[in-house]
């Protein structure tokens, strides 16, 4: 009789929005590292401390500006569109590609780094990597209300740098997830219509987000 | 006695019908063996093991979904429900019981489907798992007061070994089958929709259906909206976050359970 319902599968990709900036912060001292692992806690403890911040008159916008630039700098915003659009990326001309990578990223910006404002000191741990050349997959867990969910970064070398392109969480691939529903609308209503639609989320993100601030 | 008898024949007939129209997956099945065989004669490195994640993730997991229409109106018939009535409901209660009260009465609910876990462990040969399970519902029945606390994993570190029949069924190498979206129950598969109705003879919830279904579905009920009041927000934020949320929860359904039975295969070769 135990399954999962609708409301649990939502509730793993809602985490989404906690894995891609929340973890625990362990006051380890900022080191150059190499690893992947150590690279990933390094760029989150640094949205904590951001997040943690309690400076008397300071707006939600700026932090989340600061947010912004240090998870660009951890996602390979490229790899990640190109894996979304799988075989779709080929037929797609090098100015279409740039303006895909560009607006995916914000469909992801504006969708989750809101959610980040509820973030109430849940528990990160990370538990550890496995690297071949160059790529890698870190694992880590979230408790969020007594239960742990893993989740699981698939990240690339880049230069020294470990570069974020995919997030699983609880076994659901993030790209895989947007992969199937983008291949559906460019089966119904063309390559132009899935810009479109993005086109269009972002500005409902951004009108809900001046909602809510209002 | 003999409705037991009947009720055991049903269930290997429907376990039958089950593998006849789902289909063996001997591919899957022989790379398993080979696999559990590679790992017993050495542990696989992990360079190897992070070439089949990846290619995993080029092949993907799909399902196939002929009954898509229907699917999707019962995919709104329970959206509506969830808004309608599940919310409202959940709402009111989480505003009367706090929430370490809620998380309480969850831990006591999944306490009680130990039987569910604990044969399927057994049934996928995971005699230390069972064995977890049942230290844990011995534990939490009474140290955790009829399954409120967990003190098996606060205070003995015993994790939870989720099992259910659909996993059972594929770790038996058996398929999803097509794709449904029950109204109430939700996506399921198949296979998982079998695997669901053999639970259900395990399940006390199943057994309190079947002597009064009144107080069984009440019961369902209760779980729901207290599970339920614990991830308010969730559902909201998944459909923020979907271009199409048929197939972002189908999809995340299908790669949830892969999982699932995937971890089912790798604790296999651990212990």
């Amino acid at each position: 009789m135990k399954k999962i319902n609708k409301l649990s599968i939502a509730s793993l990709l809602m985490s989404l929005s906690l894995a891609f900036f929340v973890f625990i912060n362990t006051a380890v001292p900022c080191h150059a590292a190499n690893e992947p692992i150590d690279q990933l806690h390094d760029s989150v403890n640094l949205i904590i401390d951001i997040l943690r911040r309690n400076d008397p008159g300071e707006q939600w916008v700026t932090k989340k500006e600061e947010i912004v630039k240090i998870v660009k700098s951890r996602f390979a915003s490229d790899e990640l569109a190109q894996r979304v659009l799988a075989l779709n990326w080929r037929a797609r001309t090098g100015q279409e590609k740039e303006q895909f990578i560009s607006l995916f990223s914000q469909v992801l910006e504006t969708t989750y780094i809101n959610r980040l404002k509820s973030y109430s000191d849940e528990e990160v741990t990370f538990k550890k990597q496995i690297v071949n050349n160059d790529k890698a997959i870190v694992y880590s867990e979230i408790v969020k209300n007594n239960q742990e969910i893993p989740i699981v970064y698939r990240v690339k070398d880049d230069k020294g740098q470990w570069l974020i392109y995919d997030i699983i969480i609880e076994g659901v691939s993030l790209v895989q997830n947007y992969r199937q529903q983008f291949d559906q609308i460019i089966k119904n209503e063309g390559y132009d219509g899935l810009v479109r639609r993005m086109e269009e989320k972002i500005q409902e993100n951004k009108q809900n987000d001046i909602e809510t601030h209002e | 006695m003999i409705k037991n008898i009947v009720n055991a024949k049903l269930i290997a007939v429907l376990v039958l019908l089950l593998v006849l129209v789902s289909g063996w997956d001997n591919h899957r099945l022989f790379r398993v063996n080979f696999q559990s065989s590679a790992w017993a004669a050495d542990e696989m490195g992990d360079a190897a093991f992070l070439d089949d994640e990846l290619d995993e993730q080029e092949a993907g997991v799909e399902v196939s979904d002929p009954l898509e229409p229907v699917n999707r109106f019962f995919f709104h018939f329970n959206d509506k429900l969830y808004f309608w009535a599940l919310k409202p409901v959940a709402r009111a209660y989480g505003a009367v019981l706090p929430q370490d009260i809620r998380i309480c009465i969850r831990n006591a609910f999944h306490n009680l489907f130990f039987p569910v876990r604990f044969v399927n462990n057994v049934l996928q040969g995971k005699f230390k798992n069972a064995g977890i399970e049942a230290s844990r519902f011995v534990i939490n029945t009474t140290a955790g007061v009829a399954g409120f606390g967990d003190p098996a994993k606060d205070v003995f570190g015993l994790e939870i070994k989720e099992e259910d029949l659909g996993q059972t069924f594929g770790y038996w190498g058996i398929g999803n089958g097509i794709y449904f979206c029950w109204p109430v129950l939700g996506p399921s598969t198949m296979r998982d929709s079998f695997g669901l109705f053999g639970d259900s003879y395990l399940s006390p919830l199943g057994w309190v259906m079947q002597n009064d279904l009144e107080d069984g579905l009440a019961l369902y009920g209760g779980k729901q909206v207290n599970n339920t009041s614990l991830v308010i927000g969730d559902y909201e934020a998944f459909l923020q976050s979907s271009f199409d949320p048929y197939i972002s929860l189908r999809d995340a359904y299908i790669q949830y359970r892969q999982s699932k039975v995937k971890d089912s295969k790798q604790n296999n070769k651990i212990y």
